[in-house]
């Protein structure tokens, strides 16, 4: 197998120091820890008939959202530090006079970070397979939240892989792409909630319940929300997929005279919508990268 | 080996380089001798593929290095000035990850990293660590870096700078092993006495531009044609200097901070001995009147207008 050289160097790099171990032990018992303590809670004043079902429904809810929350925190400090820190170290021109093509250098550097990400998942599934003790997760739901989780690791990677690209200084291009994150997390929440605020007269008016602001098909925890079975008493704007109407109409006969009808229409699930917003987000975040980082760029800075 | 034509690398408002042209042979060594900022690095960037110039062309091999620059890094081994190593790498991975960089199958890489280990004499240190090694060492594994694909041009920035003397002479050696191997080098230094035994050629750049090209036998005589003066007066420095500058055998003169005039004089003997007799029948109390103990180097400087100082 011909394995890039720098996925090669980067995934040898990434096991050869304590760091590597000790934060998959870290990250096991936060996602364990927080696992237990969800099930204390629900179980202290005893439990049974429904309220059994649903045990495993909500510990399963809460342990993928606090890993997809883990995924934030790491996944920009691994990535924006990558084409900088090679900036910083000088190492950088030695990369670019080799054969290997922008495209290689990047893809390799975001596959060792990913694939980082990837065993962290992996070594989760234990814990996540205790839920199946409980009953009521499906396998369906489990591979969607894997692969929300992982189109969400590969988003917030490529994001952190372009800021590194576009800054020099490492500390700023970690800065940023944690600015970004958080935006995607939390601040596509409360842009919707200000949209929301600001239409809601408009909407009162015409006497219907104001539409959920396109915005939140952004948010990862949003999208995982639409999957899980209690997401929606976890997570704002999780919306019941409801038929919905839109403005198209077909016209039917009734007594021999055309009534324009309203075509039914089952809106796609958020999920769905931020997977293709996720896709789009990497191939431009991508993009940009390869393009930022090409040698015969015009306009290099000066050199002696 | 290498031909540069009418290069122009403007940034911004400044001009780095003024339509600089050279050709070099294959099998030479090329010295690019200038003060810091002269655009020595500039055009080593451009030849590696680095920078696009605004203007003019390079070749390698007879290859263009903007139209086609994954064929010239093929062709050429780059060494920058300033450069780094990665933390938790041996000395055999690091050439390894930069060998299998340039596509070079596993099964060649081990004999190529024996070989470059040998040559830069670094066996002893195979298994050590990149970052625990000298200044010297980590030059000489740049060098054997810049060397895992076996180009045919080198282009060496200011390789021995920052290294002890030793490691200086143990460089200047590697450098003439390369060249019986048959590369074609350019190194460039903002020292040229540093060069002078090494390179076949020499090209002085000052400001962008090429001020002497030719080989290092004549680029000294035309250096030598003036030779430099230091005179030292006790006072009257202004008498002295405007004194100095009418005589038609002196090209300029110059004050240093602590009084000294350096004078550029082109004349032969006799016009230096009738200089120096117009000086004190001038009643002019002359301290010193010497030629330069270090006048390849102080014309250079004079040259090039002092700018590294």
């Amino acid at each position: 197998m011909i394995l890039n050289p720098v996925l090669a160097k980067e995934l040898r790099d990434r096991v050869r120091t304590w760091r590597s171990p000790l934060l998959i032990s870290i990250y096991l018992m936060a996602l364990a820890g927080i696992g237990g303590f969800a099930y204390y809670l629900q179980t202290r004043y005893s439990y049974g008939g429904t309220q059994a079902l649903r045990l495993g429904m909500t510990i399963f809810a809460i342990l993928v959202i606090v890993q997809l929350i883990l995924i934030a925190f790491l996944t920009p400090g691994m990535t924006a530090s990558i084409i900088s820190g090679e900036k910083e170290r000088q190492t950088w021109p030695l990369l670019l006079v080799t054969r290997l093509s922008p495209f290689s250098i990047v893809s390799g550097k975001l596959l060792s970070a990913i694939s980082y990400m990837v065993l962290l998942i992996l070594v989760s599934m234990p814990i996540y397979s205790t839920i199946f003790l409980f009953g009521a997760v499906a396998m369906g739901d489990l591979l969607v939240v894997v692969l929300i989780s992982l189109v969400t690791t590969v988003t917030i990677a490529s994001i952190g892989l372009l800021c590194s690209a576009l800054f020099k200084r490492t500390i700023t291009a970690i800065v940023i792409s944690y600015l970004l994150t958080f935006f995607l997390f939390g601040g596509t929440l409360i842009s919707a909630a200000v949209v929301q605020s600001l239409t809601m007269e408009k909407w009162a008016r015409l006497n219907q319940p104001p539409p959920t602001p396109f915005i939140v098909n952004f948010n990862p925890i949003v999208a995982l929300g639409s999957v899980l079975p209690t997401g929606m008493e976890l997570i704002p704007y999780v919306r019941p997929m409801n038929v919905q109407f839109t403005g198209i109409t077909s016209t039917t006969f009734i007594d021999g005279k055309p009534v324009p009808q309203p075509i039914p229409v089952k809106p796609r699930p958020v999920w769905q919508v931020n997977l293709m917003l996720d896709a789009l987000i990497i191939l431009v975040s991508l993009g940009l990268t390869v393009w930022l980082i090409r040698p015969l760029r015009a306009g290099n800075k000066k050199g002696g | 080996m290498i031909r540069v034509e009418g290069l122009r690398k403007i940034y911004g408002k400044m001009e780095a380089l003024k339509g600089i042209s050279l050709e070099i042979e294959q099998g030479s060594i090329f010295g690019f001798v200038g003060p810091n900022g002269a655009g020595k690095t500039t055009t080593m960037k451009i030849l590696a593929t680095l920078m696009v110039p605004t203007e003019g062309k390079a070749y390698i091999d007879g290859v263009d290095v903007t139209k086609h620059p994954k064929k010239v890094r093929s062709l050429m081994g780059y060494m920058p000035d300033f450069f780094g190593v990665y933390e938790r790498i041996k000395v055999t991975e690091y050439l390894d990850f930069y060998a299998s960089c340039y596509g070079i199958s596993r099964g060649k890489r081990r004999s190529i990293i024996a070989d470059l280990l040998e040559l830069t004499d670094l066996n002893f240190k195979a298994d050590a660590y990149v970052d625990s090694l000298s200044r010297g060492m980590k030059q000489r594994l740049c060098l054997a870096r810049s060397l895992v694909h076996d180009p045919k041009v080198l282009l060496l920035d200011e390789p021995a700078s920052g290294l002890d003397p030793r490691a200086r002479v143990e460089m200047r050696e590697l450098l003439r092993e390369l060249k019986n191997m048959g590369k074609s080098i350019i190194i460039s230094s903002h020292i040229l006495p540093e060069l002078a035994e090494l390179c076949t050629e020499v090209g002085i750049i000052e400001g962008g531009e090429l001020v002497a090209v030719g080989s290092m036998d004549s680029i000294t005589a035309q250096l030598q044609q003036e030779r430099l003066i230091q005179v030292k007066v006790q006072d009257n420095i202004s008498a002295a200097r405007a004194m100095m500058e009418e005589n038609p055998w002196v090209a300029a003169v110059n004050e240093t901070a602590d009084g000294v005039l350096q004078v550029r004089f082109s004349g032969n003997p006799e016009e230096q001995q009738k200089l120096l007799r117009a000086l004190v029948l001038a009643e002019l109390p002359v301290l010193s009147f010497a030629e330069s103990s270090n006048s390849l180097e102080d014309l250079f400087m004079q040259i090039t207008k002092g700018a590294a100082r």
